[in-house]
């Protein structure tokens, strides 16, 4: 099927001049395997990994769930995760 | 996604709802941002776009498989609402009798496509012209793994059998076969835990078209008009 694209339809919108929730601003990473053999995550626990132009970078999806937005910079390159 | 704008970096937070879906605000304009492709929507930085980029579903151990030395961000800052609410409604959300969220969200929905059902799950896959949206019930009729092509790039789709959640990955391969958790391509590679490897067992670099893993009325009012693979 070829492109529909429908135009921005305003009137349902819901706006807020301010954040609705606690965005994660990451200011410092671990290793995961550290975190791993420290008992501070599981082998199961599920994660979301960003693979940006500065690198790969892995979250606790739980947590991206609630902060549902997560920024920061690597190697000088700045990147935003939104869930 | 890179959030930056005419070589200047923005600070964005989630700032609205449109389709059932969380809109993005950045700080700098006060304009609003469709957060799955990218796009601005409405306000000063209408029409710009930011880079995007897939962001994958694994668990701890199969990324580990895959980047060995890779980092993971721990956050200190939820709030104690935050908490509660994944809590109680996370598991809800998730589950197979999963309802649509408060009437709210609702409101902003637009027509919806009726050709899924609103909440039906699977992986949405998409390039600039493209865009298709593989249910996982039909992923599941295909055995967990199936090949299709976008924009003449051949893809795999495949249900990763440890999370039971799909990605894609592009490939050459045409045939593909089940031996327990490990799927075998016809070109000799081998996808474990989330990882190709080759012939010889080394790991081998994924490219991976934009794909999220969504329900139907997130996908299909991003993305009017997508294609379904039907079974």
């Amino acid at each position: 099927m070829g492109e529909i694209m429908n135009e921005f339809d305003v009137s349902r919108a819901i706006f807020r001049d301010r954040d609705l929730f606690s965005s994660f601003h990451v200011k410092t990473t671990y290793p995961l395997r550290l975190a791993l053999s420290k008992g501070n995550v599981r082998e199961k626990n599920p994660i979301l990994v960003m693979e940006h132009n500065a690198g790969v970078l892995t979250f606790l999806t739980q947590q991206i769930v609630s902060h549902h937005l997560a920024y920061g910079e690597t190697a000088g390159q700045p990147w935003m995760v939104i869930f | 996604m890179t959030p930056v704008v005419n070589g200047q970096t923005h600070h964005f937070g989630v700032r609205g709802l449109y389709n059932g879906l969380l809109l993005i605000g950045d700080h700098e304009t006060g304009s609003y941002w469709d957060h799955i492709t990218g796009e601005c929507l409405y306000g000063p930085l209408k029409g710009y776009k930011l880079e995007v980029f897939p962001l994958l579903h694994m668990n701890v151990s199969q990324s580990l498989a895959r980047w060995p030395d890779v980092h993971v961000a721990v956050s200190s800052e939820l709030t104690i609402m935050q908490r509660l609410r994944v809590f109680f409604m996370g598991p809800l959300f998730r589950s197979k009798w999963a309802f649509f969220p408060p009437v709210v969200f609702k409101k902003t929905m637009g027509k919806e496509d009726t050709r899924r059902k609103r909440m039906d799950i699977g992986l949405g896959v998409w390039t600039t012209m493209k865009h298709c949206f593989y249910p996982l019930e039909h992923l599941r009729k295909q055995k967990g793994a199936l090949n299709d092509e976008l924009e003449g790039r051949g893809i795999l789709v495949y249900i990763n059998p440890k999370t039971q959640i799909p990605a894609a990955i592009y490939t050459n391969a045409r045939q593909i076969t089940w031996h327990g958790d490990e799927l075998s391509l016809d070109s000799g590679e081998i996808i474990r835990e989330g990882t190709v490897y080759d012939t010889q067992g080394k790991t081998l670099a994924v490219v991976y078209p934009m794909q999220m893993f969504t329900r139907w009325y997130g996908f299909s009012s991003t993305f009017p008009g997508c294609d379904i693979y039907e079974v």
